[in-house]
């Protein structure tokens, strides 16, 4: 059976430089996988590849076996969802416009009572329905994020009227946003993966990507470093090999799920007296 | 009070989408369109013979026929649709390109700078208007004038050029950056206008005049051999224009956006270049160079009606074509019965618009 979202053998250049080189990867359907890696590493660049943004120089980017570059940019719409890293807007627009904008067009058969509550469901779950009416512009970056987020949900909702074998991607969905917001997004993201959809996460924080990922994709150095569950991928010697940082890896009570703590570098004394 | 992500309340009916919104829209949109036909018909009782709009309305009405045939409206008959009815007729056409080209620029650039005369596209044309009237006569058999079909395509085609120009320079990696564009339309504003005054120096005094029209802007030499001319073309640009409006919207987003939209971004980009090239191009040949008409008009629609360009494009149209009537009223007033080259008008009504819009957004360059 063919999985969602593949990528075989992708290799990007830019000039000289080789930015990625020979990653493959497959996304299940109903799986949620994290990538993970230091800057520089090609996290984002593998999400503009296969999102069909960037051709490769070589390897191919499939949807549900079929080649992206082959899709009807409508129907590409319809399949994978991306979340962009923040972006800024030169028109007025409200942030409820904004989400608009994530499903005008997308999708077959919509009435414009579908259209609507899809909407509303999106900027509730998102939780920036009472930012709707707010211009874009005037919100912080955290709420920025968030109205993208709903975008996406509802780009996603609408889609699903072609194609329920959806593919999300989330280039750092959670850069901008505060620990509840965090926790939300992520949340909302396995959601869609227990609904059957692929999701494809850029994460820094390795904490979250280990309660989170059911397969963890470690980049290094523009290669796929390692792949599989994270119990099994975040260790001592990935963290020290991949992040060059020596730290060790904790596994919390009953499911042991990896955990790290950057221990304390200040002794007592050494801090001024309250 | 602080909201939560917690179930919407039953009955909170979202603002945002109310349909308050949309038939703000269509008031906008049907008071901008009362407003063209009343601009319409007063510019056609304005002038060296002035007549009362009722009397404007009667001729109108009975039709060209029946009006020439009657002693006492002969006169004022031969005025309303020999003299003013072309003339205000491509006024309102030219108006409502220019204020669209503007939106679909404003739309490509990303940003609410852009006007086709302002970035050069109009420079562009004018100076392949000029090149036409100037040095035609060598490339067309015999030595009569240049045919004026040639006029609206040597002007399609340097706007395209100018358009394709500027944006080559001023786009590096899918980002526009908008400084590069101002600065780039200078500079290419300044390089056709060098070349049109050479050709200025080389040209008669009947091409001189020409030129002199083509760089003030007027709509004074209409004829209906001309409206027949572009006045299609004007119109089949007016048309297709809010087919964009979808692709202008995800646009706004960014590029990268708009692809994962499903739009298709390279071939939306390049019909929107097209639209602009041959709306302004047709325009700048039978009216010459009419500045800020761009710029200002689609600010004022996005203030009124938000930059939703499914409105925008419409309602722009609508109002450029009643600023730029109602600025050709202006011209033929003022300083009566010599006209002013309707361009001057524009300018002074757009340039301290444009400076006060810089002084109130000065952050407007880093977007």
């Amino acid at each position: 059976m063919t999985a969602p979202l593949e990528g075989h053998g992708l290799t990007f250049r830019v000039g000289a430089k080789t930015l990625l080189e020979d990653v493959s990867l497959s996304v299940g359907s109903g799986r949620l996988t994290v990538i993970i890696g230091p800057n520089g590493a090609g996290k984002s660049t593998l999400v503009k590849l296969l999102s069909g943004e960037t051709a490769p120089a070589s390897g191919r980017v499939l949807y549900g076996g079929e080649d992206v570059r082959s899709i009807e940019p409508w129907r590409l719409a319809c399949l994978r969802v991306v979340l962009p890293q923040a972006s800024r807007l030169a028109f007025p627009f409200t942030a409820g416009e904004v989400v608009r904008i994530g499903i005008d067009g997308i999708g077959r058969g919509l009435g414009r009572r579908d259209r609507d509550a899809i909407l509303e469901e999106a900027l509730r779950r998102a939780d920036v329905a009472h930012l709707a009416t707010r211009a874009y512009q005037s919100l912080s970056g955290g709420e920025q994020q968030r109205t993208q987020f709903a975008r996406v949900l509802a780009q996603l909702a609408a889609g699903r009227s072609v194609s329920r074998e959806q593919v999300l991607l989330l280039d750092e969905p959670i850069a901008s946003l505060d620990l509840k917001h965090q926790i939300a997004l992520l949340d909302a993201a396995a959601e869609f993966a227990a609904d059957g959809v692929a999701v494809l996460a850029v994460l820094h924080d390795l904490n979250l990507a280990a309660a989170y990922a059911d397969d963890v994709l470690v980049m290094s150095r523009g290669r796929a470093a390692a792949f599989g569950p994270p119990r099994e991928i975040i260790t001592d010697s990935m963290v020290s090999e991949v992040f060059d940082v020596a730290l060790k890896v904790g596994a919390s009570p009953g499911p042991g799920q990896p955990f790290l703590i950057p221990p304390r570098r200040r002794t007592a004394s050494a801090s001024p007296a309250p | 009070m602080i909201a939560t992500s917690g179930p919407a309340l039953p009955g909170t009916a979202p603002r945002w989408r109310s349909s308050a919104g949309r038939i703000r829209g269509w008031i906008v949109l049907f008071a901008l369109a009362l407003l063209v036909l009343l601009t319409g018909l007063a510019s056609l009782g304005t002038g060296a013979v002035s007549l009362p709009l009722a009397r404007v309305a009667a001729i109108v009405l009975a039709g060209r026929e029946a009006v020439l045939g009657d002693p006492a409206l002969v006169r004022d008959g031969v005025i309303v649709f020999d003299i003013r009815l072309p003339r205000t007729l491509i006024g309102l056409l030219v108006g409502a390109t220019l204020a669209t080209g503007g939106a679909l620029l404003q739309g490509l650039f990303r940003n609410p700078l852009a006007d086709p005369a302002l970035v050069g596209v109009s420079s562009g044309a004018a100076l392949a208007a000029a090149v036409t009237i100037v040095l035609g006569h060598h490339f067309v058999s015999g030595s009569g004038p240049v045919p004026f079909t040639a006029l609206p395509i040597a002007a399609f085609v340097g706007g395209l050029g100018a358009t394709m120009l500027l944006y080559a320079i001023a786009t590096r990696r899918g980002r526009t950056s908008v400084a590069t564009m101002l600065l780039a339309g200078v500079a290419i504003s300044a390089l056709a206008g060098a070349g049109t005054g050479l050709l200025a120096f080389m040209s008669d005094d009947r091409q001189l005049r020409d030129l002199t029209f083509w760089t003030l802007g007027s709509v004074a030499g209409s004829t209906w051999s001309k409206f027949s001319m572009v006045g299609p073309v004007l119109l089949a640009v007016l048309v297709a224009a809010p087919f964009l409006s979808r692709a202008l919207n995800a646009l706004v987003l960014g590029e990268a956006e708009a692809f994962h939209l499903g739009i298709a971004v390279q071939r939306s980009k390049r019909l929107l270049i097209l639209l602009v090239a041959v709306g302004v191009g047709c325009s700048v040949a039978v009216t010459g160079l009419i500045s800020f008409v761009g710029l200002v008009v689609p600010h004022l629609i996005r203030l009124a009606v938000g930059p939703d360009h499914r409105l925008l494009l419409p309602a722009s149209a609508l109002g450029g074509a009643v600023l730029l009537v109602a600025s050709d009223m202006v011209a033929r007033v003022v300083v009566a019965p010599a006209e002013l080259p309707i361009g001057i008008v524009t300018a002074l009504i757009g340039a301290p618009y444009f400076l006060w819009l810089l002084l109130r957004r000065n952050t407007v360059l880093d977007a």
